[in-house]
């Protein structure tokens, strides 16, 4: 949501964890979401900053941070790194890397080829709706990946 | 510098109280005009013709934060009147007269809500259903009585004494900072904003839509069915074409206020604002013998300024957003 500011987005995904009975605790609200832009280095001046006021690599920062508060255990990232540039490309891939180690799955949907070899276990390939094949281990290959999606 | 930033400032507090500022120079002058203007019994007089409005407002608030307006809300205060005289008529005990007339209130809320959920509707679909039920809930209150005033026999008691003297204002008051409260401080409030932000947004977050929207419309529906209620219970008698163009006078309350009508903001304590700063310009124009045909033309004419200046506010904001880009 961007006209809200990042406290807010952040904690929708689980607004129980911070209230008391039906009320919000703003305090907790505050220190769940200076620990996420801590955690993450979201670069902004204050919690309370509207999301359309940040950069595209931060915003998809606190889009990831409001769907790590929810802790789930499995995070599906639609294209997580689109339309950012590279550093924060980079951050966003240390951070899946976090995750994964921390033992959850991420299942990440991209049509950057690199991105998809470099980040993968598993790479499924997709094409026109199906999937056209698995790819692990020394298979994981441009040549391999291009071959099943054109078949 | 330092003067720029002052005059910022300046423009900011202009922007966003404009409305207010001008009001508060027309209540100056009425008041140097004609002294009974300021006067506490006045002022009081006022508070209490608006309350009824007001609280329709408070309704209508929920409804434009949550995205999209109720327009059934005349109607319902037209009919929950009308159930409430007829009840009491009837002979039915008086609190539960006022039950009746908060359960059809509630009853149409909920129509409304489920109907516009049901289509998963946007503010467009929301205000065609809504109006829908306008005309439907219109011709309820009309047919009990045949499209007669009706005379209520009520006793003194509980009845009679919320739409005089201070109680109207005193619930009305008490309402609004209890919807403020539940707007701010509570999950409820919070999903409100988000559901009226952005609700594909809201949904993909885990907010359950559906079942927030209805309630919006059943808080909006209730409400003005208790305006309906304090509206008969002043006069003790019911008209059935009482509430007419009350939701457009509510939707001024709200938008005078400054709350905005694209949702996801908003606040109770601005509609409340809002429905007063109507009520004192009407009554500064009666007391400057301004006929009731010319009102009409500086009425239209404000709540075109709110809305023109809640657009300016927005694009000199994020104008200046853009500058602070990081």
């Amino acid at each position: 949501m961007l006209d809200m500011d990042i406290v807010k987005n952040i904690t929708v995904t689980k607004l129980d964890a911070v209230s008391r009975g039906a009320f919000l605790r703003r305090r907790k609200e505050a220190f769940v979401a200076d620990e996420y832009v801590k955690k993450l280095d979201i670069r902004t001046p204050s919690i309370h900053q509207v999301l359309s006021n940040l950069s595209g690599g931060n915003q998809q920062k606190v889009v990831l941070a409001k769907w790590l508060f929810s802790e789930a255990d499995i995070l599906i990232l639609d294209e997580p790194t689109r339309g950012i540039d590279v550093g924060a490309k980079y951050e966003i891939y240390c951070l899946i890397n976090r995750l994964t180690e921390q033992g959850k799955a991420v299942i990440m949907i991209s049509s950057e080829l690199p991105e998809v070899l470099g980040m993968s276990d598993r790479i499924l390939v997709m094409h026109e709706g199906r999937i056209k094949g698995e790819l692990t281990g020394i298979d994981k290959t441009a040549e391999r990946v291009m071959q099943l999606a054109i078949d | 510098m330092r003067k720029y930033i002052n005059r910022d400032a300046l423009l900011n507090l202009m922007l966003s109280n404009g409305i207010l500022l001008v009001i508060v120079a027309l209540i100056l002058v009425t008041g140097a005009i004609e002294p009974n203007f300021l006067t506490w019994r006045n002022l009081v007089n006022v508070l209490r013709q608006n309350a009824v409005v007001g609280i329709v407002a408070c309704g209508m608030t929920y409804c434009i934060i949550g995205g999209a307006y109720d327009l059934s809300v005349g109607s319902v205060v037209s009919m929950s009147g009308v159930i409430a005289i007829l009840s009491i008529n009837a002979g039915v005990n008086e609190f539960l007269a006022i039950a009746y007339a908060l359960l059809a209130g509630l009853g149409v809320g909920i129509a409304n809500g489920s109907l516009i959920s049901l289509i998963n509707g946007r503010s467009g679909e929301a205000f065609i259903v809504t109006y829908g039920m306008q005309v439907v809930v219109a011709s309820i209150a009309l047919f009990p009585s045949n499209g007669l005033f009706i005379a209520g026999r009520v006793s003194e008691g509980f009845f009679k004494t919320i739409g005089r003297g201070y109680w109207p204002i005193g619930l009305f008051l008490a309402i609004a900072v209890a919807l403020e409260i539940i707007l701010q401080r509570t999950r409820f409030g919070r999903k409100m904003c988000f559901i009226g932000s952005n609700m594909d947004a809201a949904k993909m977050s885990g907010i359950r839509v559906k079942p927030h929207r209805v309630s919006f419309y059943a808080i909006s529906g209730v409400l003005a069915s208790f305006a309906g209620v304090l509206l008969c219970s002043r006069v003790t008698s019911s008209n059935p074409t009482a509430g007419v163009g009350f939701e457009m006078d509510a939707i001024a309350a709200v938008v005078v206020g400054g709350t905005s009508t694209n949702g996801g903001r908003g606040s109770i304590i601005r509609t409340l604002i809002g429905a007063i700063v109507i009520g004192v310009m009407g009554n500064a124009l009666n007391i400057l013998d301004i006929t009731a045909y010319h009102q009409q033309i500086v009425k239209g004419m404000l709540i075109i300024a709110a809305v023109a200046m809640d657009l300016w506010n927005k694009r000199i904001r994020a104008r200046r957003m853009a500058h602070e880009r990081v």
